[in-house]
């Protein structure tokens, strides 16, 4: 009876030790050696991407305390699995400050031009496709007077999904050009040759989504520069004319 | 300026008939500016065999409906998002037992609300299968090279290879090409895991260990003489497509040849005087 009652209080001794007396430990795995001390490691048991003709699934087992940690002024996201979410990112940039293009006074005969660049960044999958559109042509708004679409120079028409000529004074209306361009502005015609192949190349815009740069394969940060041209004849009625361009960036599945 | 992002940007997944999903997309704006934005689901078809996708004349199936789990947020409503913001919207998509038993493509859009001349529109794809039983039914479509005179020295030699999708339930492919000359394996890559949808097919493209997707091409110099490629397609029985081709040295037989012939034409006017 006494040895019972001895057993109980040393196992309840030890466990009370075990629990309350041990210092808490940090939930990653400490490792040490007389050559090495590894603190905080990470050691996974499996990990990785697998598939098969049915699935594809990406994991990391072991990983110490994964998931999204949020307070106030910060957002934690601990684990492996978050850099999928990194690769899988797909970042589409308008770099126009004021998202507005003003073409101020248009003088018969003399086109007026306005550019800006776009940004596409989709470092996985199989590629991007940026498209745009307008909700009508230039036009007063309360007339519905246009500036009609450009169909570019006679002998070289353009149409919404391709690209020709447009340099002769006489040809009047509103259209655009894309060139890709490298990080400091140098046309190098990535994603846009096959739709605009130099300079002096436009299209007209159309109220339905046409295909303006493109590329199958992964990118970061490859830019392309649009440049709008408006040409009015002597004939065109004064007045503000407005619409409003959207661009949309989808990856390729 | 607009600067926003999604993620995950491609999503494939199967959903039982008369079940439901649920998607978390990561919404950012990278931007110094407060944005008013919305979401929209559209139905697009394949556009080519290379990922591009067609949003014009698609009925999208009304059997799968589209809502946002959010509790403050619905599937089309506005929302703000300041600079620098992140937001998760949760997708949750619907099915019906009476849902067809097949593929179904959509993208959900995050669209800038239409307050600026200029606006952007990002989009992240779903590519759902409705079917009960999974199945694989693949078939290696075309297996060529170019070009079709192969010299030793003046251009790299192109694989092009198309794989049928004959079921109606999206695939991957996974497989190799192998290169071989006198039974001996000179090159050998591994195809991308690229999807092909259902009843659609897929140009092949070769892939790195890093995943980096490469020209599916052998560069020159060559040694000639009979090389054979082939194609294999992991499936429940693998797929082979096998094309033979001969390199001869037709740059070197012309150099050596021009150079004869001027040697003999100078050798014979030489001779004459």
């Amino acid at each position: 009876m006494k040895f019972k009652k001895s057993y109980t209080l040393a196992v309840c001794l030890f466990l009370g030790y075990c629990f309350l007396g041990f210092p808490k430990q940090s939930l990653g795995q400490r490792f040490q050696s007389d050559s090495y001390i590894i603190e905080w490691g990470n050691f996974n048991m499996t990990g990785g991407t697998k598939s098969s003709s049915t699935y594809h699934l990406s994991d990391t087992v072991g990983q110490m305390a994964p998931g999204e940690y949020n307070s106030g002024d910060y957002t934690l996201e601990a684990g492996f699995q978050y850099i999928y979410n990194t690769f899988n990112s797909f970042r589409f940039t308008i770099n126009d400050p004021d998202l507005a293009l003003d073409f101020g006074n248009l003088v018969p005969g003399i086109a007026s031009t306005g550019s800006h660049t776009i940004t596409i960044y989709c470092p996985a999958g199989h590629g991007y496709e940026i498209l745009a559109k307008e909700n009508h042509p230039l036009q007063i708004l309360s007339s519905g007077i246009t500036i009609p679409d450009t169909s570019c120079d006679v002998g070289s028409t353009c149409t919404p999904s391709s690209s020709n000529t447009w340099t002769t004074d006489s040809a009047y209306g509103f259209g655009y050009n894309v060139l890709g361009i490298d990080t400091s502005g140098t046309v190098n015609g990535v994603g846009t040759s096959q739709y605009f192949s130099s300079a002096t190349k436009y299209r007209p815009f159309s109220t339905s989504a046409n295909t303006i740069m493109s590329e199958t394969h992964p990118v970061k940060n490859h830019s392309a520069r649009i440049t709008y041209k408006s040409l009015i004849n002597t004939n065109q009625s004064a007045g503000n004319y407005e619409t409003s361009i959207n661009f949309i960036a989808i990856p390729n599945y | 300026m607009f600067d926003l992002s999604i993620s995950p940007s491609n999503n494939e997944f199967f959903i039982k008939p008369g079940q439901k999903y649920l998607l978390a997309f990561n919404i950012t704006n990278h931007s110094k500016k407060t944005y008013s934005l919305n979401t929209s689901i559209e139905a697009w078809l394949p556009k080519d065999n290379q990922g591009k996708v067609s949003y014009d004349n698609v009925i999208a199936d009304s059997s799968i409906s589209f809502s946002l789990n959010n509790s403050d947020l619905e599937l089309g409503q506005t929302f703000v998002l300041e600079p620098q913001e992140k937001k998760q919207l949760v997708l949750k998509i619907e099915t019906t037992p009476y849902t067809n038993r097949k593929d179904h493509y959509f993208t959900f859009f995050i669209n800038q609300k239409n307050e600026y001349e200029i606006s952007g529109k990002i989009g992240a794809h779903l590519v759902i299968n409705t079917q009960e039983k999974q199945e694989s039914s693949l078939s290696i479509k075309k297996f060529s090279t170019s070009p079709i005179i192969k010299d030793i020295f003046l251009k790299p030699i192109q694989f092009y290879g198309i794989i049928n999708n004959n079921s109606s339930q999206f695939n991957k492919i996974t497989g190799k090409l192998t290169i071989n000359k006198n039974n001996l394996t000179i090159k050998e890559y591994t195809l991308s895991p690229d999807t092909i949808l259902g009843s659609y097919s897929r140009i092949i493209r070769c892939a790195n260990k890093d995943a980096e997707i490469i020209p599916c091409a052998i560069t020159p110099p060559f040694w000639p003489g009979f090389y054979t490629a082939t194609l294999t397609i992991n499936s429940e029985k693998p797929l082979t497509a096998q094309t033979t081709f001969f390199i001869f040295p037709y740059s070197l037989i012309i150099s050596l040849g021009l150079i004869i012939s001027l040697g003999l034409f100078f050798y014979r006017r030489l001779s004459r005087r």
